[in-house]
């Protein structure tokens, strides 16, 4: 299986509202897990300032 | 040539070990309007709490003395006159060394009882244009050496306190007489031969570091060195925040183009306009992400510079800079920018005005202060305190 590649977003809004607490789930993986999935920071996403996001 | 010129004063300082208080002071003072740049450095007499007094009265009364242009030896006797006298050596005072310097004019030099002062060309030592000395009646057994030096670009001047040049004195067998003045202009020369351009910043701390490593990392007094470098001015530029009108993008992207270790982009939304407009991409690298401390991790933008986050950035380095807080104990990012900061002398804010509105979204359990205000505030303690030009682009 391909792996997953999951974007953590270290920009303002996301890293308070908690997107730093995210950069503990690589070293938390369930075992079944590991391997599978890729980690990569990101400047802001873009996200939070779409409104169709709920802003 | 005068406007292209910078004088960088910096100082390095240790206090004798098992002292609360440094019982020299160095202070400086730029006066902008005249091109002047001013420096006094004193040594009070002993060590401590009232050394420490000492010398910053010598200094305090110096810097005012020296920039309402009062003759020397009047500033001389009043400063002497209004310090206390020991008891026991019946001496008052606290020795100095005062430099004072108006851009295309000669420097002048006041020395009294300190070790005196050295001016490098490169690595070549430069005599003083002019000496003499001047005796005050009240004081005829401590005369003052007034020299005059023709300063150039890329010129050095050191000076210290005689806790670097009798470093290992009485103590070291092979530093009988200590290190003296000999020794730190040897010194200099070497670390000049080894990086021309050496900052004044580094050199100070190098000959301060290498006269406490003569006694083994001990001070056995306050040890201070100053340095003043004329040289071309270095210019490092942050550009942070989206420009208040997006048809200024590229204008402001192109603001980027300054070599990668001048460049700071602070901001997710800067860093995508820079990337829009530059094709240029950020990485930040996972091993970033973990060591990142308390602040998001910083990024390296290709061909551009560092990129960091934006408001969270700023305003840890603003308050920093204005705490003095030590540089290397700062999460990563801001540690990133202040190094450079020490290290330029020029500092170009290119900043855009529009506000970002997810910043004014009541979920965010911060309060995020507007970027122009701490951008302002940073200018500010940057010019008084760190005595760096700073140069505002609003976009
Ligand atoms: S800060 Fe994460 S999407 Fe903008």
């Amino acid at each position: 299986m391909d792996k997953v590649t999951v974007e953590i977003c270290c920009g303002t809004a996301c890293y308070l509202l908690g997107a730093a607490r995210l950069m503990e789930l690589e070293a938390n993986l369930p075992e079944e897990l590991k391997g599978k999935v890729e980690f990569e920071a990101k400047a802001c996403l873009g996200m939070c300032n779409d409104d169709r996001l709920g802003g | 040539m005068a406007e292209e010129l910078f004088i960088e004063m910096e100082c390095a300082q240790f206090t004798k070990t098992g002292q609360a208080a440094c019982g020299d002071d160095v202070r400086f003072l730029t006066v902008e309007k005249e091109n002047r740049y001013i420096a006094a450095l004193s040594d009070g007499l002993g060590s401590g709490v009232k050394a420490h007094v000492l010398s910053n009265m010598t200094t305090t009364m110096a810097l005012r003395f020296l920039q309402s242009n009062l003759p020397t030896l009047e500033s001389v006797e009043i400063i002497m006159d209004s310090l206390p006298v020991c008891e026991v050596r019946k001496i008052s005072y606290a020795t100095f060394s005062l430099f004072d310097f108006a851009l295309g004019g000669r420097a002048k030099i006041l020395e009294m009882g300190n070790p005196g002062y050295i001016h490098l060309r490169g690595t070549e030592e430069v005599k003083p244009a002019s000496e003499h000395k001047v005796v005050s009646a009240h004081w005829p057994d401590r005369g003052v050496r007034e020299c005059e030096a023709e300063l150039k670009a890329g010129d050095r001047i050191i000076l210290c306190s005689d806790g670097v040049t009798q470093a290992g004195m009485g103590e070291r067998s092979d530093y009988k007489l200590g290190w003296r003045r000999s020794g730190v202009l040897k010194y200099a020369r070497e670390r000049i031969s080894a990086d021309p351009e050496i900052s004044a910043r580094d050199l100070s701390a190098a000959i301060a570091a290498e006269s406490v490593s003569i006694t083994y990392g001990i001070c056995r007094d306050d040890v201070t060195c100053l340095v003043i470098f004329l040289r071309q001015p270095r210019v490092m530029r942050i550009l942070s925040g989206p420009p208040f009108r997006p048809e200024n993008d590229a204008e402001f992207a192109r603001q980027a183009n300054l070599g990668e270790d001048h460049v700071v982009v602070c901001g997710g939304t800067t860093a995508n306009i820079l990337e829009r407009e530059l094709g240029v991409s950020v990485k930040i690298s996972l091993a970033d992400m973990r060591s990142a401390g308390a602040l998001p991790p910083v990024g390296k933008m290709t061909g551009v510079g560092l990129a960091t986050e934006g408001i969270l950035t700023l305003g840890r380095v603003l308050s920093a800079l204005e705490e003095g807080r030590p540089i290397d104990r700062e999460p990563r990012a801001a540690r990133e920018i202040l190094s450079r900061m020490m290290r330029h002398d020029r500092i170009e804010f290119v900043i855009g005005t529009k506000v970002n509105e997810c910043h004014q979204d009541p979920n965010i359990p911060q309060d995020l202060e507007l970027r122009r205000s701490v951008v302002r505030r940073m200018a500010s303690v940057l010019e008084k305190d760190y005595r760096k030009i700073v140069k505002l682009n609003f976009y």
